[in-house]
């Protein structure tokens, strides 16, 4: 009797102490970037009349994303420069070399968030944007977070688009000619959890 | 988007430049002696150098991001510092030539520093390879350079040789823009005609002008361009070997027959020695650029006329009152088509079976009269008997052309 009075005693001092300091265990769920079921794709002006589609091919990256706290959500993402598709072999032949993306010299472009925090419908995602070897900040709204499980497999997606001036990103503004400076990169992503 | 006259202006500039600083050294700076000259050489040089490169407002980073920046702002500097320096006469000429030599066995790792082939988790080229590529070239950069300070001092004429290496320089420029790095090939430009510049200025004032130092410079800037427009631009290899080596031609007038000929003969001489390669060169390059290039650009010339007239077209076909087209002379990319058996040249119009002169024909004559209907323009022109000749890609053109005979 007096032994299960003991044990009853020490149950609810444990029981009481986990519950008032113990932090909750719930982690950051990591995930990586699907590239194929992903799509980065781009437009830009032409003769300020039309757009010019493009894409890449390839990227690779990761993110964390923490639903209970956002501010300890990770996002990252790195483009492989010399993968540009713009439906023309020659255009991209010409998109990769120094005038351009000068993909030899700067053979990614770069994504890393420095801060998250939720919104309606997703989160803002604040971050530097490097490319062409100049890093600016930007901000991200990523729209989605939606999640699903397939075959044992959690996923996630998000949809986001980037307005950016490619003056700013060290471009020769002699380049820039007949395509307009300012360009749209618009990321659809989904994320396979590890 | 290349721009011509502001080229044709910076070289200009520099030109004026390189020989008005030669010329005021060589006024303000007496007594004259062969290493003043020579000083005078590097300063025009760097006058006309500073002067073109400010009018042609090239677009460089600092700190120094990539080949082109690390050229501008680390090598060429560097160049021209070595040869001010060599021209004092307490320094040897072994530490001279140990100077230029490091500058040549280091400039290549300078060009591709932090790019894809020395830098990231897998460089594109091994250590031993990158050791192999950056040796080699180093090597060809300074056996040419070696060669041609030799044949500067035995043989007379020796101007031609900084000349020629202007010329080199120029047609490496245009090379560059050809194969589609037009700001690596614009830094040639100011070189090429800051050279020219104070070599002329430097003959005014001496008939025997020592050269070694604008050979110097030369053969580095000739270098560095041709490693840019190789290992970043779109230069092959073999069109950089040909560049880099060409100046060696001056040689040639080294021959018993030619050698003992007045000075200006031997000079004119090597001139055109060097500049028969280089235009062969540039005829094979402007018909890559046809191949490849225009099509580009020439898509984006006649789109806004050729927007026009599909508008046209597909309002015409909705109201069933637009005939299909019988004959396209719009120019297409060479990327999304079939050549169907006919010769490449007339790949650039997918629609269209006829000679490619004969649309690019056409196409200058819708521009020129303003031809409203610019593919509908051949429908007068070929006789109906000979449009059952024709063959069409597409079943609504072959069905106009039976609803015509």
């Amino acid at each position: 009797m007096q032994r299960s009075n003991f044990l009853f005693v020490a149950a609810l001092v444990g029981g009481f102490f986990s519950g008032a300091f113990a932090q909750p265990s719930q982690a950051a769920d990591e995930y990586l970037y699907d590239g194929v079921h992903s799509s980065i794709s781009f437009k830009a002006r032409h003769l300020d009349i039309s757009w010019i589609h493009g894409r890449f091919n390839a990227a690779e990256g990761k993110f964390s994303l923490d639903r209970e706290n956002p501010a300890n959500s990770k996002f990252e993402l790195s483009i492989k420069a010399d993968s540009v598709d713009t439906a023309n072999a020659q255009r991209d032949e010409h998109l990769r070399q120094p005038d351009y993306f000068d993909t030899k010299q700067y053979p990614t472009i770069d994504f890393k968030s420095t801060h998250v925090k939720a919104i309606d419908g997703g989160y803002e995602v604040q971050g530097n944007f490097t490319m062409h070897g100049k890093t600016r900040p930007v901000t991200l709204k990523l729209i989605g977070g939606k999640e699903h499980v397939f075959k044992g497999t959690k996923r996630v997606a998000f949809s986001t688009e980037l307005s950016l001036k490619r003056s700013d990103y060290g471009f020769d503004p002699k380049a820039i000619g007949p395509i307009g400076d300012e360009a749209l990169i618009l990321i659809d992503c989904e994320g396979v959890g590890k | 988007m290349p721009d011509p006259l502001l080229y044709v202006a910076a070289q200009g500039t520099a030109t004026v430049a390189g020989a008005v600083f030669v010329l005021a050294i060589g006024w303000f700076w007496k007594p004259v002696s062969t290493a003043r000259f020579q000083a005078a050489a590097v300063v025009g040089i760097a006058g006309g150098l500073g002067a073109g490169y400010y009018f042609l407002r090239l677009h460089v980073a600092w700190p120094p991001l990539n080949g082109l920046d690390r050229f501008l702002i680390i090598v060429l500097p560097a160049a021209l510092c070595i040869e001010l320096g060599t021209t004092f006469s307490r320094v040897p000429r072994s530490l001279a030539w140990l100077m230029r030599f490091t500058l040549a066995a280091t400039m290549g790792r300078i060009l591709v520093h932090d790019s894809v082939y020395v830098s990231g988790a897998e460089p594109e080229w091994s250590p031993m390879q990158a050791v192999v590529v950056l040796f080699t070239c180093s090597a060809l950069i300074a056996v040419v350079w070696g060669l041609l300070v030799f044949l500067s001092v035995r043989s007379p004429a020796s101007v031609s040789i900084p000349l020629a290496l202007a010329l080199t320089i120029q047609c490496t420029g245009i090379s560059i823009m050809l194969a589609g790095y037009l700001q690596g090939g614009a830094a040639a430009f100011p070189l090429s005609a800051a050279t020219v510049g104070t070599i002329g200025s430097l003959r005014l004032l001496t008939s025997s002008p020592n050269v070694h130092a604008p050979i110097g410079v030369c053969v580095v800037g000739l270098g560095s361009l041709l490693m840019i427009g190789r290992f970043f631009g779109g230069l092959s290899t073999e069109v950089a070997l040909i560049l880099l080596l060409a100046p060696l031609l001056c040689w040639g007038t080294e021959l018993p027959q030619l050698r003992c000929r007045p000075g200006w003969v031997v000079g004119l001489l090597r001139l055109l020695l060097v500049a028969i390669p280089l235009a062969a060169l540039l005829l094979q390059a402007k018909r890559k650029f046809d191949r490849e290039t225009a099509p580009l650009l020439m898509q984006a010339s006649e789109s806004q006329c050729d927007g026009e007239m599909h508008r046209r077209g597909g309002q015409g076909l909705a109201a069933g009152s637009m005939p299909p087209i019988l004959h396209d002379c719009t120019p297409r990319s060479l990327n999304n088509m079939s050549l169907n058996g006919r010769k490449k040249g007339a790949a650039m119009y997918p629609n269209c079976c006829r000679p490619r002169w004969f649309c690019q024909r056409q196409q200058v004559a819708n521009r020129v009269t303003h031809n409203p209907f610019p593919r509908y323009g051949l429908l007068i022109q070929i006789p109906s008997a000979s449009i059952s000749t024709l063959r069409f890609r597409d079943t609504s053109s072959a069905i106009m052309v039976s609803n015509l005979s």
